[in-house]
Order: structure tokens, then sequence, then C-alpha cells
């Protein structure tokens, strides 16, 4: 996974591994910021959805996508924020008290995709209503198929 | 179908068989003829115009700021995001939601179009071209899987019994399709372009 937080003096990754994107409240979202509070509990909530995706068989990597990197970058109302500026694969948002998701992946051709899709819809579910939060829509996108 | 290029990228393809990277080389120049019919080469080109006008940005504001010239590797990362954010494209749904319109699972047309061609390259004296794979009404069998149609352009061997050929791509598409995403092939159109000495 690329690592953009190569500029002399910024900060470094909020976690070990990138790969996620978080929503934040409009008074924490400020990209590059050390996450606090409510904000700081989607973060570990994303990094803990990552690695059960990346655990279920079938799924080769978290894929990047332009849009989500744009929108670390932007401090509207839905203040996605970039853990250390990398918001791959994994996009939490809270509106309302009620958690979304949006799960990016390149599958293996193991077994098929529309089965691996729902194993990490079912793990990243669980995984939000287990942290106590009103689940939302939980979207996976097939970006590849790998050989 | 993907290939190897010079800097060791699997070179990724649109729809109609042109390589991503070399849409990038020419962004900056108005789109050529193909590109000015090729609905893949049209939203190909938005989405990778909004990236170049993000990096234009950026190379302004560094050109005040030597020190904040972008890495090699910062810009190796943003042609990574640029290959996958095409890579995305028109997305089928996987599996039938509510709203249909907005699927909850869905894989990518591009990925469903790659395996297809790659299919069609594994059987002798054939060479895939241009793949779209579209959905059909209706969308979903009773059990919830999507039910799509695949339009393959191809070059045959000139030895080659079409008839015969016909059958086996059809059948070999429909079952690598199913197995490798679980969509259900409906129908495959198979267009003959070219026939090639082999």
């Amino acid at each position: 996974m690329p690592d953009l937080s190569d500029q002399p003096g910024s900060p470094g990754p909020a976690t070990a591994d990138p790969g996620v994107a978080v929503a934040a409240d409009a008074a924490t979202g400020t990209p590059g910021s050390t996450p606090t509070g409510a904000t700081a509990e989607l973060v570990v909530l994303a990094q803990a959805v990552a690695e059960a995706t990346l655990a279920v068989p079938g799924v080769a990597r978290l894929e990047p996508t332009l849009r989500g990197h744009l929108r670390a970058l932007s401090t509207g109302p839905m203040n996605v924020i970039g853990v250390g500026g990398l918001p791959d694969g994994v996009v939490l948002s809270r509106r309302s008290g009620v958690v979304e998701a949006r799960i990016d992946v390149a599958v293996h051709p193991v077994r098929p995709a529309d089965e691996i899709a729902e194993d990490v819809r079912t793990r990243a579910t669980a995984l939000i209503t287990g942290a106590g939060h009103q689940v939302g829509r939980v979207a996976v996108a097939v970006l590849s198929v790998e050989v | 179908m993907t290939s190897t290029n010079e800097t060791g990228h699997d070179e990724a393809r649109l729809g109609c068989g042109r390589p991503i990277d070399d849409l990038w080389a020419r962004i900056e120049e108005p789109p050529d003829e193909h590109e000015r019919s090729c609905p893949d080469c049209q939203a190909a080109r938005a989405s990778l115009g909004r990236l170049e006008e993000a990096a234009r940005d950026l190379r302004t504001s560094d050109e005040r700021d030597p020190g904040m010239q972008p890495s090699d590797r910062a810009k190796a990362s943003i042609m990574e995001l640029a290959r996958a954010e095409v890579r995305r494209g028109q997305m089928l749904p996987l599996r039938q939601t509510t709203p249909p319109e907005a699927p909850d699972l869905a894989i990518s047309e591009q990925s469903v179009a790659t395996l297809v061609r790659r299919t069609a390259d594994g059987i002798p004296g054939v060479m895939a071209r241009r793949c779209r794979v579209r959905t059909v009404e209706p969308a979903h069998h009773a059990d919830g899987r999507s039910r799509v149609r695949v339009e393959l352009s191809t070059a045959l061997s000139a030895r080659t019994r079409m008839a015969s050929l016909a059958a086996d791509l059809r059948q070999r598409v429909r079952t690598s399709v199913r197995e490798q995403t679980g969509l259900d092939v409906v129908a495959v159109d198979i267009t003959v372009e070219d026939v090639f000495d082999a």
C-alpha cells in the first residue's frame, strides 16, 4: 500500500497499516491531525473492519480509490479524514448515530466474487454492531479479480 | 486482457481495449478520433481529468516551494490510484439489493470484461478485443443472482471452425464468469472483426 506521508515534517500515520479512512464530526475532522474521541473510536473500528476484510478467504487486498483519497482531503459535512493521509479501501461514515461503510477490494477467484463480497459485508456488519453502533448501509465493491 | 508494460505494471485496459496508461499520457491533449466516440474513453477521461486538475494545482503550489516536490513514490502512488479509479468504471450488481440502483454488493464491469477477455484468449485461434458487460431485464433470478449479457469482439484464426468455436467460447465464458463472480451470463454476443493467418 503506497505511503504518501513521505514529506519532511509530515505527521506519521496514526496506525501502522494504511488503507482506512473515517468520517469524523466537523469539530475534529482536520486532515492529518491525530484523531480524538469519537473519531478515534471510528478509526479503531475502521482498522478492525480492514483487518477482518483482509482475513476473508478470497480477498487479495483493499483497493485504493481516487474518490476516497480526494474525499479524505475535504472538510465538508461528511468530513472524511485520512489516517496518516491514506484513506483507501475502507470508508466509515457516521450520520445521526448510524454508521455506514464502503469497502473496496480485489479478490482471487478461489470462490465466486459474490460469496466473497457477502462474507466481507457480514463480517463488517458484525464488527460495527458489536462495537455498539447502529449499522446502516454496508457496501462492498469488487474492483478486480486477480489471477 | 492485461500485459506487463516496461515499468512492470500490469497494463490495465478499458472496455474498448485502450490501455489506461496511454489515456493518462494524453490527458492534457484533446481527445483523438477514437476517444471522441468511445464511451469508455470518455468516462475514463472524466475520472482522470479530475486527477489531472488536482495534480496541476499541486504542481502550481509546489513551484513556489521546491521542498514540497512530490517524491517518485508519491507520483507512483497517484498513478496507482488513477488506475484503480478507472478500473472502477461502471459497477454491476452482484446480488439483488434494495434499492436496486445502489447495490450493496457490486463488481466493476472492467474486472468482468478482463475475465471474459482472458477466457477467450485462452482458446487457440481466438484473440479477444473489446468487451462490454451489461445487466439485462429482469436483472436478477429468484435467488438474487444477477443476470448479465456479454458483448465480445474478436479476431479469429483463418483455420478456426466458427460454428463450433462460437459454442465453445460461449460455454467457457458462461462457466468462468459464473465460477469466478457468481454472475449468470444469459447471452454472449460474439462479433468477429478480423481474421488472421495462424
